[in-house]
């Protein structure tokens, strides 16, 4: 079945994407081209004044440019069908300005230091138009070469949405797409997970800078907006009660950034014996004004926002409810997906019953197990290496990533499909999976299996009850000897089987994915399906 | 000034502000002290403690948005029936013919965005390790109001009685069916007896418990109308305030103890 990738209304969407992405990166260069970057906790004593100052007429020029715009989408009856268009390229061109006068103006700022107040002259001291970076970020940057690059970024981007609004945009290469969709897999979605959360942990200095970050950004955007040109991605992406998910992704890598960032940060001050940024500043504030006005503003912002959400997102509401016609695929609220993807793993009494329940009562435990005193009230990370992988883990991959491959990725009958990949409700995937009592007495030994359940069903029975028992012993012996003797024995043990019902999901997938187990232990007879 | 000093120098202002203008150092501790909305705040914080990079603004987020989805459930229920008869339409006429329909809307998103603000509140409490000694119990609370939040959302998604609601309850509400021991389908349900007779039967186990039926019908609507607009409700306004309460007595806000 084939659908239009691109219709007026999908041209017109992308192109007020793409603004919004130019905007940001015009943001970006005025930031790096005007703005003071000397990080929080640098000392000011001793440098020098600034004299990069934003220009106040680009300002006048950019929301003077954006407010006629705003004037002309109100009043677009005026201008016909050309409304939206005239009001889009009043908007465009102030972008532009923008990114163009930064990087000017910077290109400016660097010839005047190099005549005379410039890295290379010998009367040159440290002013506060130089990038001083936090600590532990690495080195200064050449503002003016960045400038330079969000400057041509943006105006690339709102050169990409001037083409949509002119109906003539271009779509993601269907070579490209159908790569995509043909390496995809929960196998591939999963793995990749786990292995960017290992990179994150292990390039985290990499990833707290910002331009990194913001590099990831750009990149994140132009897939983004190169996938909407899709039509069976936009049709899974923008239904309504899927936007939500859109927001939670920004939010969570927004707030893991800032986290890791802040963390660290943290870790090369106190690495060098300075203060962590919590500690900069210990004195007290009054709460009025300082944060009863921080809460009013915050409160104000967040009505505007919902308001303005409620308005242009219409709630869902489907067919009146019927018990006899079931959607396929059915589908649990999306923050339940995380739990239903478990499904395909595990029995439902363990995948909605058993799991469930031991993440709450493991997150009520955390307070009581995590026994290590450092970390109380700031970001780190190198102090509490275990506490924040295990739990980075357990909420980025195993809930959040899960979640996602729940929402986007599972269509029809819970097959997976690629996120360009029409949701075809006769997609066939043979399922042949095996319970390891098959495997253990007709594959291996060759015989059948015994008809006594017990005797049938040990050799799983016997590897749950190792699971449990054996792995905890050589978890005490080879890694948690030190923290038991510290925290005792009872806090060692419930931490131990909490880390084994965490780790029971990936394992379960693993051996699904390599010898296409079904279930460990099998008696249906009492429902006790491992 | 004139006007702000006609308009508070009289009995009935000063009756409800038990202090001038919070304009100098002495009336900015007065008033945290003597507004009863106010005082749920210290007179003074931390200046780290309320940097918006270092708290993420989450935790209030979640509690303006608990009061927003009061406030508009409130309004929502005055056109609501929970029943089979009204319940879509009455929604379909909220979307279509009520004024200020948008509160449906508000409803819902604010939902969404309180899930969402609820987990950020919590993501960051763990990342600065804000649960440490002596905050393990509020931590305990706040776990508590995240499993409730969740509830709330997912009894509110039945109320409007479509499809979505009602296909997302049943496969929600499937995994009680699977409860070990009391579910009919879970495991171990099958060993409790008496005589022969089956104690854990499709009508007596943890769904029909849950759905008050065997499958999602009129009386699940009525179970899960008074579980999201009063029972749950009831039982967050009161761990919020426990909450609010043992961040006050357990140190102050977040910062380095």
């Amino acid at each position: 079945m084939h659908h239009q990738d691109l219709t007026t209304g999908v041209n017109a969407g992308l192109a007020w994407y793409y603004l919004l992405a130019a905007m940001l990166n015009a943001a970006a260069a005025c930031y790096v081209a005007y703005m003071e970057m000397v990080s929080e906790g640098a000392s000011r004593a001793g440098l020098g004044a600034r004299s990069r100052r934003l220009p106040d007429w680009l300002m006048i020029t950019f929301f003077g440019l954006n407010g006629l715009a705003s004037v002309v989408v109100l009043f677009r009856g005026m201008f016909g069908e050309m409304g939206f268009t005239l009001a889009y390229g009043l908007a465009a061109i102030a972008n532009v300005i923008v990114a163009i006068a930064a990087g000017a103006d910077a290109a400016h700022f660097a010839e005047v230091m190099d005549h005379g107040h410039g890295v290379g002259a010998d009367d040159h001291k440290p002013t506060l138009d130089d990038h001083i970076p936090a600590v532990g970020l690495g080195g200064p940057v050449n503002r003016t070469l960045w400038t330079l690059i969000w400057g041509m970024i943006s105006v690339m981007f709102q050169a990409m949405g001037v083409s949509y609004i002119l109906g003539g945009g271009f779509t993601m290469p269907s070579l490209f797409r159908d790569a995509i969709d043909y390496v995809s897999g929960p196998t591939t979605f999963f793995t990749g997970a786990t292995l960017a959360f290992v990179a994150l942990y292990a390039y985290r200095k990499y990833v707290a800078n910002a331009l990194v970050a913001w590099c990831l950004m750009n990149a994140t955007l132009l897939f983004f907006g190169l996938s909407l040109t899709d039509f069976d991605f936009r049709d899974i992406v923008v239904k309504p009660d899927n936007v939500p998910i859109i927001g939670l992704i920004v939010l969570v890598a927004f707030f893991t950034w800032i986290g890791l960032r802040r963390a660290v940060i943290n870790d090369s001050r106190m690495a060098k014996g300075l203060p962590n940024l919590e500690e900069l500043e210990p004195e007290k504030t009054l709460t009025w004004p300082d944060l009863v006005y921080t809460e009013l503003i915050a409160m104000v912002g967040q009505t505007i926002f919902l308001t303005i959400w409620a308005i242009v997102l219409q709630a869902p509401l489907e067919q009146p409810a019927s018990s006899t016609v079931a959607p396929n695929p059915s589908k649990a609220p999306w923050y339940f997906l995380g739990l239903q993807e478990m499904l395909v793993y595990f029995d439902p009494w363990m995948a909605g019953v058993v799991l469930p329940s031991m993440i709450v009562v493991g997150l009520m435990a955390v307070p009581y197990i995590d026994t290590n005193k450092a970390g109380n009230g700031y970001y780190t990370i190198s102090q509490r290496k275990f506490a924040w992988l295990t739990f980075q883990y357990g909420y980025l991959v195993l809930w959040v990533v899960l979640i996602i491959l729940g929402t986007f990725l599972r269509g029809p009958n819970w097959n997976f499909f690629g996120p360009y990949e029409y949701w075809d409700v006769h997609k066939l995937i043979p399922l042949n999976n095996v319970n390891l009592s098959d495997i253990f007495w007709v594959q291996l030994l060759g015989t059948s299996r015994p008809t006594n359940f017990l005797l049938r069903e040990l050799p799983g029975i016997l590897i749950v009850l190792g699971y449990f028992t054996v792995l905890p012993a050589l978890l005490y012996r080879y890694c948690f000897r030190k923290y038991t003797a510290e925290a005792g024995f009872i806090r060692f043990s419930v931490l131990a089987m909490l880390l084994l019902f965490m780790a029971s999901l990936p394992i379960k997938m693993v051996l699904r994915w390599t010898i296409n187990l079904k279930y460990l232990v099998y008696i249906p007879e009492f429902f006790f399906n491992i | 000034m004139a006007i702000v000093d006609k308009l508070t120098d009289n009995q009935i202002w000063k009756s409800i502000f038990r202090h001038p203008m919070p304009r100098d150092r002495r009336n900015r501790v007065v008033v945290m002290l003597t507004n009863f909305f106010l005082h749920l705040h210290p007179v003074s914080v931390r200046k780290q403690g309320i940097a918006l990079s270092y708290t993420w603004c989450m935790g209030g987020t979640t509690f303006f948005l608990f009061m927003v989805e009061v406030v508009t459930g409130v309004l929502l229920m005055f056109y609501y029936r929970p029943t089979l008869e009204h319940a879509y339409n009455d929604i379909l006429d909220l979307r279509d013919v009520t004024t200020l329909g948008i509160l449906r809307e508000l409803h819902r998103w604010g939902a969404h965005a309180m899930v969402i603000a609820v987990w950020l509140h919590m993501y960051r409490v763990f990342l600065t390790g804000s649960y440490k000694p002596p905050r393990e119990f509020n931590w305990v609370i706040g776990v508590l109001l995240l499993v409730f939040t969740l509830l709330l959302s997912f009894t509110g998604y039945l109320l409007p009685w479509d499809q979505l609601a009602i296909w997302a309850i049943t496969v929600g509400s499937n995994m009680a069916r699977a409860t070990p021991g009391v579910g009919v389908e879970g495991p171990g349900a099958s060993l409790l007896e008496l005589n022969g007779v089956k104690l854990i039967t499709s009508s007596s186990d943890a769904k029909f418990a849950l759905l008050a039926g065997r499958s999602v019908g009129e009386m699940t609507l009525n179970r899960f109308y008074v579980l999201h607009c009063v029972a749950i409700p009831l039982a967050v306004s009161l761990l919020i305030m426990i909450h609010f309460w043992r961040v006050r007595k357990d140190g102050g806000i977040s910062g380095p103890m």
